[in-house]
């Protein structure tokens, strides 16, 4: 799988499965973390991201494609409406997908340190929790059960805060 | 879908919960991106990886606290303190601009202490107040309108619901000037000024949107509602106060700019007269008359009267009563407009039957376009 259009320098990603994508490197820079790399001029021909899965990978390179076409704020000129409403459209459309696929998303783009995805994951996460109970909450983002409060502890923190409780 | 959602499961099971083991700062945009403040809160029950997280978010960029919202069982005692100490936990001390603050707190707390809060939320540049409380006046004087909330520079959207208890007072900023205030809306306020919408007005030069909704009102002569920019106007259940200044007629709107236009009140002989909403698109008129005695010529040629300056809107709302008028106005003066050249869509607030059905063919006879009729009961 990859992708080439223009005679644009190519970037390499190479996901944990071995799966190899490349990019222009326009789209690859939306990532502080691989721009810092081939600034500072440690990026070889293939970028190995072992932690990252090629289906969460390809998710988020169609982000970074998206969002490198478009022009940004910082341009200064008048950003052209349209342009903003179809990103934000594309933003509604691409958080469409199950909760494990998001974390996955939101922790490579922590790693890859891509800011506004790091914002839309989150925003989504909040999205999905907003108006749920605890419980809820705890079987959505699939707390870990070891982790969980003692029943003291429980009741501790909703005196704590009671006003906040039902 | 379903298969790899098992999948991740068994993964999730065996091995890590993903989400707490993200740095914190990934933890705190989450919270932040919750609606209230109490939902915020809540995560400290989650696990112990989240029992104090929300303690350390650098800042709330808007907060949200209805005091109603948490004490839904009266018989609850509601926690005065803790709510108190949160509110002032969360307003002070912070560098960090303030995006909006909704506040509902009921007659809990005395004035100084709600004044506090407020004023926190200004020096901290707050751009939206949503501000719901009792003015409990220790000596059951006039609620000042505080001159630092009118001189605020950030302050964009105000709204204010106070129980209609103590009076408000505009004495001391009527030669101010909002700044920046683009949304006004006043609800259960009782004015002591006369012709409060129009000294609101004039404070307000950049106002795009004032609703005003059981207002008690003073009213001498007639309350100009005379705006250049105002798009939005909502006029909801007025209470009129005759007070010995003069006699109480009503308003008169004149708003080059007005898009949308809601009148839903007691109607009586000239207290609507529209001047200038050339631009408006929407009008819900919904004239009440609680007596039901009201119906005459008069009130008939009255609401035709009104009718006439609002046949240019796409959209129009009626109900029973403005229909029963219509059909009973004698209009020899042809108010009834000749034309609706824009109307698109027809709105009527009570079931269709023969006898509202004259008037609608009334007016579809007068439409070019072919008319979309909603027609429902609704509850007011």
């Amino acid at each position: 799988m990859s992708t080439s259009s223009s005679s644009s320098k190519k970037i390499v990603l190479k996901s944990a499965d071995n799966e190899t994508f490349e990019i222009d490197e326009i789209v690859a820079l939306e990532s502080q973390a691989i721009k810092n790399m081939i600034e500072d001029e440690c990026a070889d021909n293939v970028i190995p991201l072992g932690n990252i899965d090629s289906k969460t990978l390809s998710k988020i390179i169609e982000y970074c494609k998206k969002h490198a076409e478009s022009p940004k704020k910082d341009d200064n000129a008048d950003i052209d409406e349209k342009a903003v409403e179809d990103l934000k459209s594309f933003d509604a459309e691409f958080a469409k997908v199950d909760m494990p696929l998001i974390q996955d998303i939101l922790m490579a783009a922590n790693f890859l340190n891509i800011d506004n995805l790091i914002g839309l994951m989150c925003r989504t996460i909040a999205d999905r929790i907003k108006g749920k109970t605890p419980e809820e909450i705890r079987k959505i983002l699939n707390i870990n059960k070891n982790d969980l409060l003692s029943p003291e502890q429980e009741a501790k923190a909703r005196e704590e805060n009671s006003w906040a409780f039902d | 879908m379903k298969k790899s959602n098992q999948a991740k499961a068994s993964k999730h099971e065996n091995g890590v919960d993903y989400i707490s083991n993200m740095p914190d700062p990934i933890l705190q945009l989450i919270l932040q991106g919750l609606p209230t403040t109490e939902e915020v809160v809540r995560t400290s029950v989650l696990s112990t990886r989240w029992r104090y997280l929300w303690t350390s978010i650098p800042y709330f960029p808007s907060l949200d606290l209805d005091c109603y919202r948490t004490a839904l069982t009266p018989s609850l005692k509601f926690p005065k303190k803790k709510f108190k100490d949160f509110v002032t936990w969360c307003l002070a001390n912070r560098t960090v601009d303030l995006d909006s603050l909704r506040l509902c707190c009921a007659s809990y707390y005395r004035y100084s202490t709600v004044n506090g809060w407020i004023k926190e939320a200004v020096n901290r540049n707050a751009k939206s107040l949503d501000l719901k409380f009792d003015h409990k006046s220790e000596c059951f004087s006039d609620f000042d309108f505080p001159e630092w909330l009118v001189t605020c520079d950030t302050l964009e959207v105000l709204r204010l619901n106070l129980y209609c208890r103590a009076p408000l007072n505009l004495a001391r900023c009527t030669e101010l000037r909002f700044r920046a205030l683009r949304v006004l809306e006043l609800n259960n306020v009782y004015c002591r000024n006369i012709n409060a919408i129009e000294l609101f007005l004039r404070m307000s030069p950049l106002l795009e949107e004032l609703t005003l909704i059981h207002c008690w009102l003073r009213v001498s002569g007639r309350d100009r509602i005379l705006s250049p920019k105002l798009k939005t106007l909502i006029i909801r259940n007025w209470k009129k106060i005759i007070s010995g200044e003069g006699f109480w007629r009503g308003v008169s709107v004149s708003c080059p700019e007005l898009m949308s236009f809601e009148f839903n009140c007691a109607f009586e002989r000239e207290v609507l007269i529209i001047e200038n909403i050339n631009s408006l698109k929407k009008a819900v008129i919904l004239p009440n008359n609680k007596m039901q005695r009201m119906i005459s010529y008069d009130m008939g040629d009255e609401i035709c009267k009104v009718l006439a300056k609002i046949s240019h809107v796409e959209s129009l709302s009626v109900n029973l009563y403005f229909i029963q008028c219509i059909d009973a106005a004698r209009d020899w003066r042809g108010y009834f407009p000749a034309s609706f050249l824009n109307l698109k869509t027809l709105e009527v607030t009570t079931t269709i039957d023969a006898f509202t059905m004259n008037v609608i063919i009334r007016i579809l006879r007068c439409s070019i376009w072919s008319l979309s009729i909603w027609s429902f009961k609704r509850n007011i």
